[in-house]
């Protein structure tokens, strides 16, 4: 390692971390003076805006993606800058940690949280018959479960001390406060930005195949019913697998999966970055984790997947509002992300419908660390005149 | 079809498309090295895909494709640059058409740069990474995270600089190591 830099080196790092566009038009002209008549110092001046350009593309945690700032409608004036991924949030029915969670929960009921957010249809219930359903922003919620259903819905759960939760897609979660928090990820996904937690009592979120054990950090964790995933952004994370005791530490972007297999050893690795490119024209199955009726390719028809219906929501009176729509996603945890997303990313989308219709295009997105990055949505009125229709 | 500004309105072939995805990163680094400010050089790469997109039917598909779209990239910087004006000129004209005809005839060195760079980040501790990834966030500042880590922004500029060398080491070491394979 170059213990003591050059004047180059000392020049070029200088000018990227510039503390005010006056001193780093300093830096450029010292800069400027060496770069004309040397070419080695050419080169490796474009060695290093590769590398400061690099570093920005692919491994920059997402900034802009704070859950804290997340749900955001209008997807195509986002400021995010670069890298986002699409989320991978799949809803897979689990076997509760309900007797775990239970033994957190002291008598009464003081309310411990609040809903800092919503998008559609969120509910909340407890072990003694409580219910409420429809439930919207600012909503103050004792120890119970959060349930959040239909692929568009999100919530946003802030406790006391800071720590906020985010929910997206079909998602479920018991909580509780009474000194110590502890969860149960009975599925779905969530994230998680944890203030620091007092000495001794970590945060412990439980799901079928592993339990966590949070100081303080940022992470997104997804569960299904055979295995659990977990993605650090920041901080460090110790993970158990249930299903024989090992645990590792998960320190930032970094991931770990637990799942039902035994006797192995509990690992970790970095992050990945999704392709830039992605395309999926279902003539081959569609990823795991997908929803809708897959339609291979038949005497000369491309295949296709066909909608089905899912529970958007409940209306005011607390019937079922359903839709019919196909998703597709890849399954949570580890190289969830289907595709890197830039700003300047296209999507193009294919479909046809078998009568004029209102149609919703929704994009769920997270940051490289795997936390929530946002929700978006494009409507389309039953009487618009789509551009490109065939 | 053409519309009366010249521009070509109808689709770009999928092999167009596939290019100008491809080619992204390395026409970031290549505006980057000449606009020297990362916020402007995503402005820049977005210009430059319109032009690009505008200009697929005049794209020679017999020729390489990055340094025309380079060439492209380079106009649109160096426009940046003349509308911005700033009172004193640092990378004159000359220098920054050096530095672009450079670039542009080492074009095919940017990726196995990369590939490589990849590996030399596992090799950095979760420390290092953790304060990469901070850095690099968008709109982060080391005055800012100097703050949050209660140490002093030149500190933390000297430890930035060490992760920076060590993995412009590192590529160099993967480079010629596969070289030598």
């Amino acid at each position: 390692m170059n213990e003591r830099p050059d004047e180059l080196e000392r020049l070029l790092n200088a000018l990227v971390d510039a503390e005010s566009p006056e001193a780093a038009e300093e830096y450029e002209l010292q800069l400027a003076a060496i770069l004309r008549n040397d070419a080695s110092a050419r080169r490796r001046y474009r060695e290093f805006m590769g590398l400061h350009s690099a570093l920005m593309w692919d491994y920059a945690a997402a900034a802009t993606d704070r859950p804290e700032k997340a749900v955001v409608k209008d997807a195509w004036r986002s400021p995010w800058r670069r890298a986002l991924r699409w989320a991978a949030v799949i809803a897979v029915a689990g076997l509760a940690a309900t007797l775990f969670f239970a033994s957190g929960r002291k008598s009464g009921h003081p309310e411990v949280a609040r809903l800092e957010s919503v998008e559609g249809a969120v509910s909340w219930s407890n072990d003694t018959g409580g219910q409420r359903a429809g439930l919207s922003s600012g909503v103050r919620l004792a120890a119970g479960t959060l349930s959040v259903e239909g692929a568009s819905s999100s919530a946003q759960l802030r406790f006391e001390d800071g720590t906020v939760l985010t929910l997206t897609g079909d998602a479920e979660l018991g909580f509780s406060d009474d000194g110590q928090k502890r969860l149960a990820l009975r599925r779905g996904a969530f994230t998680g930005r944890v203030a620091h937690q007092p000495a001794g009592r970590p945060m412990v979120i439980r799901t079928n195949t592993a339990e966590i054990e949070v100081l303080g950090t940022v992470f997104a964790l997804a569960s299904e019913q055979n295995q659990t995933a977990l993605n650090v952004e920041s901080g460090n994370v110790r993970m158990r697998r249930l299903a024989d005791g090992r645990a590792v530490e998960v320190s930032a972007n970094r991931v770990a999966v637990a799942s039902l297999e035994v006797g192995t050893a509990m690992e970790t690795r970095l992050q990945s970055v999704p392709p830039g490119e992605w395309r999926c024209s279902f003539n081959e199955p569609p990823p795991p984790g997908s929803k809708g009726e897959w339609r291979p390719p038949f005497a000369g028809e491309r295949g296709r997947m066909q909608s089905l219906p899912f529970v958007a929501g409940h209306s005011a009176d607390g019937r079922l509002i359903v839709h019919h729509g196909v998703t597709v996603r890849a399954m949570p945890g580890l190289d969830s992300g289907l595709v890197t997303l830039s700003a300047r990313s296209v999507l193009h989308v294919r479909f046809r419908t078998e009568l004029r219709t209102g149609l919703k295009l929704f994009l769920s997105c997270e940051g490289p660390g795997g936390t929530f990055g946002g929700n978006f949505e494009l409507a389309i009125e039953p009487s618009a005149a789509l551009p490109d229709t065939d | 079809m053409v519309m009366p500004d010249g521009s070509d309105t109808s689709l770009p072939s999928a092999d167009f498309i596939a290019h100008v995805t491809r080619a992204q990163r390395t026409l970031h680094t290549f505006i980057l090295s000449i606009v020297r400010n990362a916020e402007d050089a995503d402005d820049v790469l977005q210009e430059a895909n319109i032009v690009l997109w505008r200009k697929a039917a005049e794209y020679d598909s017999t020729r390489e494709f990055l340094p025309w779209a380079m060439r492209i990239a380079q106009w649109q910087a160096l426009a940046l640059m003349k509308k911005k004006s700033r009172t004193r000129v640092t990378f004159d004209d000359d220098l920054l058409a050096l530095i672009a005809e450079e670039a542009i005839a080492e074009s095919a060195e940017t990726d196995p740069r990369r590939v490589a760079l990849a590996g030399c980040m596992e090799k950095l501790t979760d420390g290092q990474r953790a304060l990469i990834a901070r850095r690099y966030e968008p709109g982060s500042s080391v005055n800012a995270l100097a703050g949050e880590r209660g140490i002093s922004p030149k500190a933390l500029s000297e430890t930035l600089r060490r992760i920076r060398q060590m993995l412009l080491t590192c590529i160099e070491r993967t480079l010629a190591q596969g070289a030598r394979a």
